[in-house]
């Protein structure tokens, strides 16, 4: 009987839905033209959530800061298909969204504003990241040691790029040069991969600390590199070594500073820089520490304790907030926690997919 | 802890001389029910099913994890034929259930589970599966459940050779040899068994487009050898013997893309028993040499970084046991073992020991006027590094009328820390304390045994178990993955089971079938933002049944089998899950026999209704398979 009655409710329900459906669409295609189509992620901030390990997806939030909601997995929502097996970053570049989907050996590429499938970059081994170079032009780095050049046309590698170091991670370009921090992959690394973003050459590789993780260029055009020292925070091993904040000069490619952390126990993750590339932030000792590009060393007082890891962080533009990502027990669905670096407050959370990491702000 | 051991065995030597001491007056008890182990004498109040005969006759082509994923409501995670495959009992996790081997666990000591795609059913003709917690007869890990292999030993003049080949979809063939020979004296059992699956089922990719499953070939063989020798009426040794070799592709989930992972499994069992025989009494020494090897290989981490697993456990087990019968209703067992592990993983940092020893003891009283027997079975285990608390359980088991009976288990179980959890570097953590806690149960059995020609049981379990510092890994700041004791999973549920034997003329009709419903949620937060609290344990479905119905008519023979597997959540916060399924599978054949000769011809239909689905996220299964099977026995 209580089915029944669940049966004929659900039944109305739907109807009445199928009527406003049809009704909306009806109303809306006779006010809208064609070419106005929606662009519902126009504006926002995605978050990357790697998903599940071995046998998850990775998905992309998005989160809208007006109405301070979130929505889980816009990617498989509008395209109808899955990621792949976790989603590692994701860059916005010429109103194309270009999201690294590691186990998959691949890049998905979607239009930045309605996220529909534009195509895929395949033929990668183990991709990180995503850098835009010029309308034809993208980079990849590849832990199987090489920046991957793609045609940004077709999608396909032209040609791959040696490193020769381990691990080649997050790359940035100054001065017409792609830096790339060799974070060392399944093992250890120590250097900065210097290459010609004209002639796809290598230049120079950079001895820095060991295991760089982070790295931003300040209104200056300077390099800086945060290396968080061999080792894991709450694994302390004997041979550990203590975190470094490395500046580089982009026209020298000289170190110009080298400012090492105070213990080879806690190791400094995150680097991020604000609207006006003077000011960077990073993790340390469960706090977040902020860090003038002009100071002559580092701070010695966190400017927010926050007594958790987020193993990804990013600096909003448009809000000025730090964003961090809280992935809770990796197998649920993941926080993310807002702080005001002017007031050194927590501003609010919300909830997104499995595992976030990375952020894009749009 | 030395002391404390030499204490309690001096207790059960105590116990066992005084009823030495006391007169009895059993006549006869026969050799039989004074050999029976511990899993039949001692579980009372326990469930405890055997797989029958002719079900593992029919499924010789099989693994183990094949035949309990068909034949019990028993949560099965399978990553396919062949594949990594693994069985829970009653919402707990695979680690959680024992299996056993003439006695011994052959559990790996790294991850305390057992893989049982690796073990052919062909091997055994014994095969008994104890629902519940027994840690008191069993010792750590048996929280869920366990399973029981062994072959029974026969000493009368035969000779028997039985040969098999099976053909099936996918290019997957496999084939098995056996041979028996036995006197009044000796009984020799040689089997062996190979398989070569391709693998290669077509799927639906997320386009709709046709797949065909890439690097899932593997190559699996087996070899045993057992040798019983009967020394006299009162004297018996056993020498056991089993090898199994498995080299397989490890296939990529839908959403990664493929590279070459293999993994190459070797283990060595062998073990020795004797058993000496008194009037009242049983005294047994057994002995096993288990080692396991892992060999795993991912052509791309290695080419990344270099990277290789090898795991390779040897362990050693010895264990004393003496029964006694003091009249006909009470028997008391007391006994204790020794073991000894040494672990060689590069990831342990080093060569790693473990030292564990118990000491056990049981008794029953029957109480012939009320029908009601009465167990109390009490174990401590002594382990390195570890504070094991005594282990007790107590069944009662009685009978109303000759078609109603009833029973109830309370018992206390534990689980150390694995090997892995222990010393895996990064992330191992030496400070883990063992899983621990209670479970109850409460069953009744209802026969309606007409005849012999009409047999039908039934029967209904209520359980619930609540183990504390339950074991997870979870990432640290860092994002080094570490275990912690971080839950407590409350378990609870009832089991329905059912079984109708009919013989009407030359129709035999057997229809069988089972049902587990479960609930198993986490009790505790790990942080204010968990949302795991109150929540379904991941891969452990609410509900779980299978059903077959067997029609034997002369020489022909014919199964229709059904399984029928819950919604699974595959998130700690029962955000997203993965759909049931039921999977419909279809077994006929026929005999015929020329004097000492027996050829039957079986063809089963797997999944018939070419249901897509995945077991676990991402992990395609085949669709419609076929499998031929041509049997040839000749025995006298």
């Amino acid at each position: 009987m209580k089915n029944e009655k669940t049966i004929q409710t659900m039944k109305r329900v739907a109807i009445f839905f199928t009527i406003f459906t049809v009704a909306v669409i009806t109303f809306s295609s006779c006010v809208k033209d064609d070419k106005n189509q929606p662009k519902p992620y126009e504006s926002g901030v995605f978050v990357v959530c790697q998903g599940k390990f071995t046998d998850g997806t990775g998905t992309i939030s998005f989160y809208d800061r007006s109405t301070r909601t979130s929505e889980d997995d816009i990617f498989g929502s509008v395209n109808g298909f899955p990621l792949g097996n976790v989603a590692q970053s994701m860059e916005i570049f010429n109103g194309k969204a270009y999201i690294v989907v590691n186990n998959a050996g691949k890049v998905e590429v979607a239009d930045a504003e309605t996220f529909k499938s534009t195509g895929v970059i395949t033929g990668l081994t183990s991709p990180r990241y995503f850098l835009g170079i010029n309308s034809n032009k993208g980079y990849v780095s590849d832990w199987s040691n090489n920046v991957a050049v793609v045609d940004l046309n077709t999608n396909t590698i032209t040609k791959t790029i040696p490193t020769n170091q381990n691990g080649p991670e997050k790359m940035l370009l100054a001065n017409n040069k792609v830096f790339v921090i060799n974070g060392g992959g399944w093992g250890i690394d120590s250097t900065v991969t210097v290459i010609d973003a004209a002639t796809d050459n290598v230049i120079k590789t950079i001895q820095v600390g060991k295991r760089p993780t982070g790295i931003q260029k300040d209104g200056s055009d300077n390099v800086w590199v945060m290396c968080s020292g061999k080792g894991f925070n709450g694994f302390p091993g004997t041979d550990d070594t203590e975190g470094h904040l490395i500046c580089i000069n982009s026209g020298t490619l000289a170190i110009v500073k080298d400012l090492p952390f105070p213990t080879n126990t806690e190791h400094p993750e995150n680097l991020l820089i604000n609207n006006q590339k003077a000011k960077m932030y990073y993790l340390y000792r469960s706090g977040i520490y902020q860090f003038d590009v002009q100071q002559s060393s580092l701070s010695t007082q966190a400017m927010i304790q926050v007594n958790k890891y987020f193993p990804g962080m990013g600096f909003d533009p448009a809000t000025g907030y730090i964003y961090c990502a809280d992935p809770v027990d990796y197998v649920q669905q993941g926080w993310v926690f807002r702080y005001n670096p002017n007031t050194a407050t927590l501003v609010d959370s919300f909830k997104v997919g499995i595992i976030p990491g990375e952020f894009y702000f749009k | 802890m030395m002391r404390k051991l030499l204490l309690f065995l001096f207790l059960c030597v105590i116990t066992a001389v005084q009823a030495q001491v006391k007169p009895d007056s059993v006549h006869s008890l026969s050799p039989v029910s004074i050999r029976a182990p511990r899993l039949e004498d001692f579980s009372i109040g326990m469930k405890v099913n055997h797989l029958d005969s002719l079900t593992l006759s029919r499924y010789q082509w099989a693994s183990l994890g094949e035949l309990l994923g068909t034949h019990t409501s028993l949560f099965l995670k399978t990553y396919g034929e062949g594949s990594l495959t693994t069985v829970s009992f009653r919402g707990t996790s695979a680690s959680h259930t024992g299996v056993l081997w003439n006695g011994f666990s052959i559990n790996s000591p790294n991850i305390d589970q057992t893989d049982l795609s690796l073990i052919p059913v062909y091997f055994f003709n014994s095969v008994e599966i104890l629902h519940g917690g027994a840690s008191s007869l069993f010792g750590s890990g048996n929280i869920g459940g366990s399973i029981h292999l062994k072959n029974d030993a026969e000493f009368i003049k035969k000779l028997n050779v039985t040969a098999s080949a099976t053909a099936g979809s996918f290019g997957n063939y496999s084939s098995s040899f056996r041979i028996l020979v036995s006197n009044e004296k000796w009984q020799s059992i040689s089997g062996f068994q190979y398989n070569n699956f391709e693998n290669k089922f077509t799927y639906h990719g997320f386009h709709g487009e046709k797949l065909t499953q890439t690097n899932a070939g593997l190559i699996q063989y087996g070899y045993i050898q057992e040798l019983n020798r009967k020394i006299s009426d009162s004297q018996l040794l056993r020498a056991s013997f089993w090898y199994q070799f498995s080299d397989r592709n490890i296939p990529p989930s839908m959403t990664t893309t493929a590279h070459n992972q293999y993994q190459v499994d070797k283990s060595l069992h062998a073990s020795l028993q004797w058993e000496k025989t008194f009037l009242h009494s049983i005294l047994r020494a057994r002995t096993a040499y288990i080692d396991q090897n892992l060999h795993f290989v991912d052509d791309l981490e290695e080419y990344l970084a270099g990277i290789e697993s090898n795991i390779r456990t040897r362990s050693s087990i010895t264990e004393l046991e003496f029964k006694k019968y003091l009249g006909e209703n009470i028997r008391i067992n007391s006994g204790g073992s020794f073991e000894y592990t040494v672990a060689n993983v590069k990831a342990y940092d080093g060569i790693r020991k473990q030292d564990r020893a118990d000491a056990f003891v049981s008794a029953v009283k029957i109480f012939p006027k009320i029908h009601t027997t009465i167990n109390l079975n009490l174990r401590q285990d002594f382990i390195e590094d570890y504070h094991v608390p005594l282990v007790p359980s107590l069944g009662i088991e009685s009978k109303i009328n000759t078609n109603l009976s009833w029973k109830v288990n309370v018992s206390r179980n534990f689980r150390v820390p694995t090997l892995n959890d222990r010393y895996w570097q990064p992330g191992g953590n030496k400070d883990l304390k063992p899983e621990i806690g209670w479970s109850e149960e409460a069953g009744i059995t209802f026969n309606a045994d007409k005849n012999t020609n009409f047999i039908s049981e039934y029967s209904l379990t209520a359980f619930s178990s609540m183990i504390d510092q339950w074991i997870i890994w979870l990432p640290q700041p860092s994002g080094i993955w570490s275990p912690k004791n971080i839950q407590k999973v409350w378990s609870r549920g009832i089991e329905l089971e059912g079984n109708t034997h009919w013989t009407t003329g030359n129709v035999i009709i057997n229809f069988s079938e089972s049902y587990t419903y479960s609930v198993s949620t986490n009790q505790k937060k790990s942080s204010n933002l968990d949302n795991s609290f109150g929540k379904q344990l991941i891969y452990t479905p609410l509900h779980n049944a299978n059903g077959e119905l067997t029609a034997d008519y002369k020489s022909f023979f014919i199964s229709i089998n059904q399984t029928y597997t819950g919604k699974r959540y595959f998130t700690t916060d029962n955000s997203q899950a993965l759909q049931a399924f039921t999977l419909t599978n279809l077994s006929f054949g026929k005999k015929w026999v020329l004097e000492k000769h027996l050829l039957s011809l079986q063809a089963h239909v797997d999944n018939i209704f070419n249901k897509e689905y995945q077991a676990i996220q991402y992990r395609p299964m085949p669709g419609r398979a076929f499998k031929l099977s041509v049997v040839w026995n000749m025995g006298r």
